[in-house]
This record gives C-alpha cells, structure tokens and sequence, in this order.
C-alpha cells in the first residue's frame, strides 16, 4: 500500500473512532471540513460521513429517550381531541336553537405481543351510539364520560386481522366513502376479521366480515345481531388516480319484530312500526366507491374525489333505497397550517332502506325517510388544529318538514 | 440400470435447471422514485455480475422505502430524505435499527436561456418566478420580456426535489411548462429566448446558461460540500448493518462503477 493511502485509511479508522464519541452535529462538521482541507478526505466522504453520523446520532437519541420511558410506557401510545362547536337549528314548525356543544375524547393503546394490541377509549356524551358530544347545560354542572370503545386487535397474519369488544371504529372495520349509512362516531360491538390480498403493486383485494350484536335479553333467546359482509378492491389506476369499492351485504337476525329503531328521538322512528315494533327486516345489500386524483387540473388543487354509497333493501318492496353522491376537493386530509377541503354530498335515504339508528345523526335527527344537501369547508389553522363548517339542508320526503343545520367547529388533535 | 441412468439424467437435469433458483439470494428494494432510477441501473448491473442474485426494485416514495426496511418487507428502502422523528421513534420502539447509507446527491441546476444576461439569483426570487409573484424579466433587471417559466411535471422526483429545496413546499405558478425528463426541460430552455428552468446537474450542457442562487454556482463540489442550497443526500436504509449480497449491492453503489451510474442519471457521484 502506498504511504499517502496508509495515511488515509488511519485517519478514517482514527475519524470514526472520534466520531463514535461526540455526540454534538457541530463538532463533526468542523473535524470532517478541516480533513477536506488537509485532503484527506473528499468532499464525497465528507458528505457521507456527515450525514450518516448525524442520522446515527438521531437514532441513538431516540433509542435514549424510548429506553428511559418506563418498560409499561414504552409499549403505550395516548391520543386524544377536543372539538368546540356552535350548532344553530332552524326546524319546520319548531323554535330555532342555538346550541353550544363540545366532544372531548381520550384514548389509550397498549402492545401486549408483537401481534396483540388493546386499545380503549373515553368520551364525552350521553348513550347515544352516534355522538359523543356534550350540551354545554345544566348551569356548569359536571359532566359525564363514557367508554367509548374497548376492543383487541390481533394481527393473526400479514394479511388478516382480528378485532374483537367494542371496537373503533366502523370507519376501520368497513370501507364507508360517507355516513350515508353509518354515522362515524358509530363503534360496533362484536368480532370483525378484516382480511386483505396484494395482487400486485397496483391491485389490492380486502375483505372485512363481521359478527356485530345489536341487544341482548335475559328473559329469551331471540337477541338481536347482525353479519355484515364487504368484499372489495383498490386499484391503482395510473400514479394520480385511484379507485376504491366495495359491496356490503347486511343480515340482520331477531331484528324485525324488535324495538331496536329511532324510538327514543320524540320525533320517533320513520322506520316502519307496529306497537313501536319493526315491521320489517332490514337485510340488504350496498356497494360504495371513491375515485380519488392525485393533483388534477395541472396541479391547481392538491385532491378531487368522487364517492358514493347506495343501499337496498328487499323486504319492503317500497320506500327501500338509498344513495348519496359526492365530491371533495382540496387536499385528501387537514394536517398542516393552509391545508383547507371542501365537500358536497346529495343523499336520499327511504324510509325502510336501513336501520334508522345508524346514519348521521346531524342529518335530519339521523332518520331514514329523509333527503337533502350537505356542504362541508375545513381548514389548517396550525399543526393538528382546524376549523370546520359544516351546512345540512334537509328535509323529510313523506312529510312537509325541512331542517336546516350550521354546524361551526373548532378541532384540536393531540 | 438403465433406469438408474436415465434416473440420474433426470436428477442433474433438475438440479442444472432449478439449483441456482434454490440458492438464489434475492434483494427487495422498495422506496423513493428519485432514487429509483440509480437503484434499477445498480441492480441490471449487479445481477449481470452476480448471477446468482436476484433483486426486485420498486417505486413507491421515500415513506414507503423507510416503512418497508422497518416492517421487514424490504432489505433496502431508497429515500431522498432522512428519516423523519415520528418514523424513527416507531422503528426504534419496534426494536428496529435504521442505517443511513448516502449514495448521492441531488443537485438541481437552474437554468436560463444561452442569450439571457441574467447570471444570478437569490433563492426568494427564484421561489417568486415560480409561484407567480414574479413574471418579467424587466423585475430582475435583465432586458424586457415574459418569463416562461418551465418546470418538470409532478410525476418527477426532480419536481419533487425542486419544491421542497426551492419553493419550501409552495405550488408551482399553474401557466408553467410542464416536461416529462430532464431533457425535454433543457431542449425548451436553450430553443426559447425567455425561458427559465431546472434540471439535475448531471444534465447542464453549453447550449444553457446556468445561474448562481444566492451566489453559489452549482458544481459538483458545491454540492457535495452543501454550500449549494438546492441540494439534497440521496439514501439506501437497511435495518441494521447490510450483511450479505445487501452488503455487497450496497458496496457496489458506493462503488467508481455504482458512481458513474448515478451521475449517468444525472444526479452527482460521491468519488
């Protein structure tokens, strides 16, 4: 080996060896420049060995402050939000209100094993199954929190998955492109296996089958329940276009016969009854997609999505169809300070099309038998805090009552 | 005995045919579309000269290569970024162990037509011609005239690369030109009098005219060294040390042979 070269590989092995103990970027900048100067190393190494030291001096960082956390905590992740909200009401025949309301939620996930995970969660709320918001009444008085969910998540292979308790949430557990059907604050309880197939890099196949119960009585056997199956894809149509669908069917056992609809609301259930029973069964089937497009126009706006739901159910032979179409545009999710989207959506949901316990809630009251417009606007206001509006103008279609709603919402994430 | 020929004919054809597929090693590269191409050319050059390595290369974006080192369905994730805190903090608590492994570096040349008289720019104004706020040459003070401005078009990692180092994340001005290769921007630029815009700096050639930004003239040396601003590390991660044939590719992307298929793409060398 020639001198020069032996000199070389000393001064590298005697770098790497310094290196290992400084802990401050600065320091190595300095040494790494003057060894550029003195030419024993190129700008090329310099670089690297820069670069490199930096990102292994991160690492060691992070795994300082993973490894000081308590070995419980390590294995634990706390999330949570709070959203203020002023909702006005404007109702056929009925006074307006002005209502002051805010949803706080707190939820915990704790790793049991590399595949098991618990996670549960507290909200505010009545036990209402489609809000967890909190009336701002009762003259300061303190107000309740409720278990919102409580579920394990087992990752029984790389390409199926097990939730099982009451589980968060029906936006994980189906693809639902809007609340036509499901109000997302919905978190069922039961067991869903969630299964998904890579067919290739542009060519996904899912699979989420579950066993949901809806009641349970000590007096007979009869218990209400329900299965709901949704086989599915996402295509990867060219590098900005996307499409997503699915088609779900629903079965519903002990459920007709029961009282297990809209009852409590005192406006009462538009779902068909009898002696405040369902007349009908609501085993139906409904399939949903969503067309998303990375930055089109040339890039003018970030995201434009089309989606839709529809749903039919044959048992009643009228009033047992639903649909929604809609479009958002803006960028796909609010994360940063600017990021704004704004969406649109037309529904129409009959009366014994589905269950009238499950659409959203803010939609006329969250009854079937309903149909109307909904515009939606958020926007950034820094890291993990948005402000939203959201505007419904609804009304009942076998009744003359129309119900506007202006939702104006402040969101913060933590 | 026959049988036993034709038996042992059978047994070595088999073995001739399926044997290196058995003790094939194969590599899963997934990750960054501006590292894409060097990943390719490395391994089409690899696999020629070691046959029995197979290596899978994939696109996907820097985040997709870092998750995919740290969920072990990648041995390599390319990136054109480091790794961010969240993804480090998940792989360290999930007791992975991300190396950074530079390969190259990126640097972008930006570039005016032969007979402009501008020569330099700050990084502001460059970031004003491309978002709008700037449009004529008279607000650069060189001569009169619309500023046609042409960008690469989204798909690009170079677009990419431009509006994080040069725009800090703003959009592109939507009357821009829009070119699908580097080459496409160069043949606009040196054809159109007025024209502005920027190509990895492997790809300058004497038909354009390159300017300084914020005073620095983009050299492979003023790259490597950082001085340059709209400059950027490109990375291989592996969990860990690289063992094996992951080693060895690695070993060969650092390699004069790996370097010259870098700078081939356009991007700059580290030797």
């Amino acid at each position: 080996m020639k001198k020069g070269n032996t000199c070389k590989v000393v001064s590298l092995f005697f770098v790497s060896w310094i290196f290992s103990a400084l802990t401050f970027a600065g320091e190595i900048d300095i040494l790494v420049q003057k060894l550029v100067e003195k030419g024993v190393l190129s700008h090329g190494q310099a670089q690297q060995i820069i670069t490199e030291t930096k990102e292994e001096i991160r690492k060691e960082n992070a795994k300082g402050t993973n490894e000081s956390l308590p070995k419980w905590l390590q294995n634990m992740k706390l999330k949570g939000d709070l959203r203020a909200r002023y909702q006005w009401e404007d109702k056929t025949n009925t006074e307006d209100r002005h209502r002051g309301r805010y949803r706080f939620r707190l939820g915990v996930e704790g790793k049991v094993n590399d595949k098991l995970t618990v996670a549960a969660g507290l909200a505010t709320g009545a036990d209402d199954a489609r809000s967890t918001n909190q009336e701002m009444t009762g003259a300061f008085s303190s107000k309740d929190i409720k278990l919102d969910y409580a579920f394990a998540e087992y990752l029984a292979a790389p390409w199926a998955t097990l939730k099982m308790g009451k589980i968060a949430s029906i936006k994980d557990v189906l693809f639902r492109p809007s609340d036509l059907l499901w109000d997302s604050d919905i978190n069922p309880e039961g067991l869903t296996v969630q299964l998904t197939k890579k067919v290739n890099d542009n060519l996904e196949l899912f699979m989420n089958d579950s066993i949901w119960v809806l009641d349970e009585s000590s007096s007979d056997t009869s218990d209400p329940f329900m299965l709901a199956f949704q086989p599915g894809f996402n295509y990867k149509i060219s590098e900005n276009v996307n499409l997503k669908a699915g088609i779900a069917g629903y079965i519903f056992e002990n459920v007709k016969g029961s009282s297990i609809n809209n009852g409590k609301d005192t406006t009462g259930s538009y779902n068909t009854t009898s002696g405040g029973n369902l007349v009908y069964n609501y085993n139906s089937i409904s399939p949903s997609l969503e067309l998303g497009i990375n930055e089109p126009f040339g890039g003018l706006v970030p995201y434009l999505g089309f989606f839709g739901d529809y749903v039919y159910n044959p048992d009643p032979g009228t009033n047992n169809k639903g649909y929604l179409f809609g479009l958002k545009f803006g960028a796909k999710k609010i994360v940063n300070a600017g990021d704004w989207q704004t969406q649109y959506m037309y529904r129409k949901l009959e009366k014994d099309a589905w269950l009238d316990i499950f659409p959203d809630s803010d939609f006329y009251g969250g009854h079937t038998d309903v149909k109307g417009h909904e515009i939606i606007f958020e926007y950034g206001l820094s890291k993990n805090t948005s402000i939203g509006l959201d505007y419904y103008s609804t009304e009942r279609i076998g009744a003359d009552s129309q119900a506007h709603v202006l939702q104006l919402d402040w969101m913060m994430k933590f | 005995m026959k049988y036993v020929g034709k038996c042992l004919m059978l047994i070595s054809f088999v073995i001739l045919m399926f044997g290196p597929m058995a003790f094939a090693e194969t590599i899963t590269i997934k990750g960054s579309t501006t590292v894409l191409p060097i990943a390719q050319a490395c391994a089409e050059e690899f696999m020629n000269q070691h046959s029995s390595v197979d290596i899978s290369v994939q696109g996907g974006g820097s985040g997709v290569g870092i998750a995919s080192v740290v969920d072990g369905t990648a041995d390599i994730g390319d990136a054109s970024r480091t790794i961010k805190d969240k993804e480090l903090d998940a792989a360290v608590a999930s007791g992975r162990d991300p190396k950074a492994h530079v390969i190259a570096m990126d640097g972008i040349a930006v570039i005016v037509n032969a007979s402009n008289n501008l020569k330099a720019l700050t990084k502001k104004q460059l970031k004003d011609i491309y978002t709008g706020k700037i449009s004529d040459w008279s607000q650069l003070g060189a001569g009169n005239g619309k500023i046609i401005v042409n960008s690469r078009d989204s798909a690009s990692g170079t677009f990419e690369a431009f509006i994080g180092l040069a725009l800090d994340g703003a959009k592109v001005r939507p009357d821009a030109l829009l070119a699908a290769s580097n080459k496409a921007v160069l043949m606009a630029v040196s054809n159109t009098p007025g024209a502005i815009g920027y190509v990895g700096l492997g790809y300058v050639d004497s038909k354009v005219k390159v300017i300084s930004i914020d005073g620095v003239i983009p050299t492979k040396e003023t790259v490597l060294s950082g001085e340059y601003s709209l400059s950027r590390p490109l990375f291989m991660y592996t969990n860990g040390d690289p063992k094996g044939a992951v080693k060895d590719f690695i070993d060969f992307v650092l390699s004069k042979d790996g370097q010259s298929i870098a700078e081939d793409n356009g991007y700059v060398g580290l030797k």
